[in-house]
């Protein structure tokens, strides 16, 4: 039988020490943290240690969460991107050993449809551009256009005011928009 | 609303003006009906569809990282039993065993009298059984 109870009516059972209270949470979201979490980091592997975190944080400070003041959504989101702009941050003093050229090449199968081809490139287009982007950029586009939150709960999520989210937003898409265009554009020349 | 408020608008927001902040909404509307507010949004639509495309998690993975939660949580418990463990039977205990067995073999060695049938298997019984009783200056 699907559980019906709210995520924040969950959190309060999760506060007592409730594991199949957080469980059901899991199931509800983990997708969605791991999505998040991999939209700003690129790297799969990493995605899902901080999904991991972030429920285990969810565990561990059940407690602290107030109800009254943010969704539990929105209070999720921002540990996933805490931990992974924390996650970045430290990824930047270290030497980078993987290019993202390498993480999504695509080799053309017979097999695969054309438009699930095409979906494909476009997705490794996407993931190459984003990965042009700043963390805070990457973060803006996925939780806005993305994961659909309104541009007051995205701002909310990543601790901006509202004209600063604005302001952060435009300037990701413009970019993101131009490393489109310019990777369409060496690819159409390599071809 | 003047058409580059427009075009400002559709680059912040995208094209979906239902998406875009309340207080604008009703000026685009009316704006998205003319001819060139309608272009305007479906030279957007192709970027926004490209802006929201998602990776794509698949059910295993998300419950893998779910099961792997389960277990971080279930192994504090796990570390509690083997600090319960460690306060019944310390690492030291074997060495400080086998030191006490030392201890008490060269004491005996050294409180015993030596017994000239010693030789004998039912004299070393007799002699180990008894000598608490025994005392140690009676005669021999």
């Amino acid at each position: 039988m699907m559980n019906t109870e709210a995520d924040e009516m969950l959190v309060t059972r999760i506060a007592a020490r409730d594991q199949r209270a957080l469980r059901i949470l899991m199931e509800r979201h983990m997708s969605r943290a791991l999505r998040v979490a991999q939209r700003v980091l690129i790297n799969a592997a990493d995605a899902d240690d901080v999904g991991q975190e972030a429920f285990m944080r969810v565990w561990t400070h059940a407690a602290s969460f107030d109800p009254s003041t943010a969704r539990f959504t929105t209070w999720l989101y921002r540990i996933v991107l805490n931990l992974a702009l924390d996650r970045t941050r430290d990824q930047a003093r270290k030497p980078k050993h993987q290019p993202i050229e390498d993480a999504a090449d695509i080799h053309a199968d017979e097999h695969i449809a054309e438009d699930r081809l095409i979906e494909m490139q476009q997705q490794m287009t996407l993931t190459k551009a984003m990965a042009l982007l700043t963390d805070r950029q990457r973060a803006a586009i996925a939780l806005f256009h993305m994961e659909g939150l309104s541009g007051r709960d995205a701002a909310q999520v990543m601790g901006l005011a509202d004209k600063a989210f604005e302001s952060l937003l435009i300037r990701a898409r413009s970019a993101l928009k131009q490393h489109v265009e310019q990777l369409e554009r060496d690819r159409r020349s390599c071809a | 609303m003047t058409q580059d408020e427009f075009v400002a608008l559709v680059e912040m927001w995208g094209a979906d003006i239902a998406r875009w902040p309340a207080r604008y909404q009703d000026e685009a509307r009316r704006f998205a009906e003319t001819g060139e507010g309608q272009a305007l949004l479906d030279a957007a639509r192709p970027f926004d569809a490209l802006f929201s495309m998602k990776p794509d998690i698949s059910k295993d993975r998300a419950a893998d990282a779910a099961f792997a939660v389960m277990q971080r949580i279930a192994a504090p418990r796990q570390r509690w039993t083997d600090r319960l463990g460690k306060v019944w039977m310390p690492r030291w205990w074997m060495p400080a065993g086998l030191a006490c067995s030392m201890l008490v073999g060269v004491s005996l060695a050294v409180l015993v009298p030596p017994d000239r049938n010693a030789e004998q298997p039912e004299a070393v019984i007799d002699l180990v059984l008894d000598s608490g009783t025994a005392p140690f200056w009676s005669a021999p």
